[in-house]
């Protein structure tokens, strides 16, 4: 069991996303950035799928309440142990008793922390993910908050090759530049619209949250016989929705559907550091081929494997 | 029916093949019966179909699969498509109408100048097609209501709409699934739950299928309220 002494600025329980249920209208949800979760899950031996604590900006503060192991991906956050500095991307034994304190993001803004062996908790549709506006999945279909008791699904008494537990990650780039598929509406913007999109800054507004980001910047042009509305079609995560001449983009609890124009989609391989944009933050946008999209999806899961041998090296 | 597709990608991860550029039953149907021969291949490259008023986006998994070989399973999936619809399924929402359940009737009646009696037996005299569900889980976008009872959105959106509210908007008819702010004109209310994420059948109304509105009396209306109650 872990208690929830603080429940941070939102905190909640995901895993890889609820599949199967959006031509029901029910969002897919899941982690923002699938990477730091499948890294953290790695790291304290779990399935890349297994549910986490995703927190944003300022995260939780828990209580052990039993031995178990832990692990922390995401943006660069303060972490203390028991008071004491403990590192991001490393994993950790706590016993009965122990204070983990994940407080401010340094660099980025969303992070999970994976416990060993995972969480008992009920899955609803097919998926322990929270969809907080919907009010179901993960605990309670809510943010978690103080008092919260979550019950450990099968924490582990040891964990081999501790020592070699930890990963080195990439600082976030100062030029956050975010690789896109241009489509499925792209023919709706004229080519001067299109070069604004792909050559401008865009700064993330405080209006965003899980559910997408509303953005700032240059005036993207429809064409000549478009006004950026279409007949309401499915929407893919990253996919980045122009209304009244803005970017859109959609994220993890974003409607099924949508009836805004697309001029293009974030690449898999960048959701990643698309999650970890923030207000304030300036993003730009960047043409690649889907051929090249998928080769780097495909480097990013081989990383994956890569370090799940390294990490299982005897 | 040959439709001709266009297939357009959404990222490295789905892709939407796209019939038509118009809200009409056959390039729906044409969505339908598609979305339907993509999930009986029962692919594993291939995650989900969604399929909207015109067009069905496949998400399927990069790793297992190439977007060039994607695209030749789906072009053959729509080749030789059905002209009509393989699941034909009516369902009977049954409706409290007007009084507390539906404020907004007698405007809606005013509005058309028709009396409310009519409006009711136009709203439930006819089949709906479900286009698709979207916006709010449950959801149903329906066609083809009568344009005699059109009526615009309330200028003053009602900050709290019960759940199960039907409503005109426009020219569109809907059901609330859940409880909401919105501007639609309440003409009734329906007992059924739209969407239980907790029940055996989560969804009670799915897309490509029909529905009709059936009047009710208040006594009726109390009697299916109890018996989901007792569920």
């Amino acid at each position: 069991m872990i208690k929830i002494i603080n429940g941070g600025m939102q905190t909640s329980i995901q895993g890889l996303g609820r599949h199967g249920f959006q031509k029901f209208g029910v969002p897919v949800s899941g982690a923002m950035d699938w990477l730091s979760l499948a890294l953290a899950n790695l790291l304290v031996g779990n399935e890349h799928t297994e549910t986490a604590l995703e927190f944003a900006f300022v995260g939780c503060t828990i209580r052990f309440e039993q031995r178990a192991f832990f692990a922390i991906c995401g943006g660069d956050f303060e972490l203390l142990f028991d008071g004491e500095p403990i590192e991001m991307n490393h994993a950790y034994c706590a016993k009965n008793g122990n204070i983990l304190e994940i407080g401010a993001a340094r660099q980025g803004c969303r992070g999970y922390c994976a416990i060993g062996g995972g969480f008992d908790i009920a899955d609803v549709l097919g998926g322990c993910d929270t969809y907080i506006k919907g009010g179901f999945g993960g605990h309670d279909g809510r943010a978690l908050r103080q008092g919260d008791a979550l019950r450990l699904r099968a924490p582990q008494s040891f964990l081999l090759n501790m020592p070699q537990r930890k990963i080195q990650r990439e600082r976030l780039p100062l030029r956050k530049s975010l690789r896109v598929i241009l489509g499925p509406q792209d023919d709706l913007f004229s080519v001067h619209g299109i070069h604004t999109f792909l050559s401008r800054q865009y700064t993330i507004l405080p209006e965003s949250d899980r559910m997408g980001y509303r953005t700032r910047g240059m005036n993207i042009e429809y064409a000549a016989n478009s006004d950026g509305n279409i007949i309401s079609d499915g929407v893919a995560m990253g996919s980045i929705q122009v209304a009244s001449g803005q970017p859109l983009i959609m994220m993890a609890d974003r409607q099924t559907t949508g009836g805004y124009a697309k001029i293009a989609t974030i690449i898999s391989a960048d959701l990643p550091l698309a999650a970890q944009c923030k207000p304030d933050d300036t993003v730009f946008f960047e043409q690649v081929s889907i051929e090249s999209a998928q080769a780097l999806r495909q480097k990013q899961l081989r990383l994956l494997q890569d370090l799940e041998c390294e990490i299982n090296r005897l | 029916m040959n439709c001709n597709v266009r297939f357009l990608p959404c990222g490295d991860c789905a892709v939407t093949a796209e019939f038509g550029n118009a809200i009409c039953e056959d390039i729906n149907t044409a969505v339908h019966n598609f979305a339907l021969a993509v999930e009986s291949l029962k692919h594993a490259a291939i995650c989900e179909v969604v399929p909207t008023y015109r067009s069905a986006t496949v998400y399927y998994f990069p790793e297992l699969i190439s977007y060039s070989a994607i695209i030749e399973i789906l072009s053959c999936c729509a080749k030789n498509l059905n002209s009509s619809l393989q699941s034909s399924k009516t369902i009977k929402i049954p409706v409290l109408y007007g009084g507390a359940y539906g404020e907004d009737l007698a405007y809606v009646a005013a509005h058309n100048g028709i009396t409310e009696q009519d409006v009711i037996a136009i709203h439930s005299g006819r089949d709906y097609r479900v286009f698709m569900l979207g916006f709010t889980p449950g959801f149903p976008y329906l066609g083809g209501m009568d344009s005699r009872i059109a009526t615009p959105r309330r200028a003053q959106p009602r900050v709290k709409i019960a759940a199960g509210s039907v409503g005109i908007a426009g020219e569109q008819t809907g059901i609330y699934p859940i409880s909401s702010p919105g501007g639609w004109q309440l003409i009734g209310r329906t007992p059924l739950v739209l969407f239980d994420p907790l029940a055996q059948n989560p969804i009670l109304i799915k897309a490509g299928e029909k529905i009709r509105f059936v009047p009710i009396d208040e006594a009726e209306y109390n009697e299916i309220l109890r018996g989901a109650r007792n569920d």
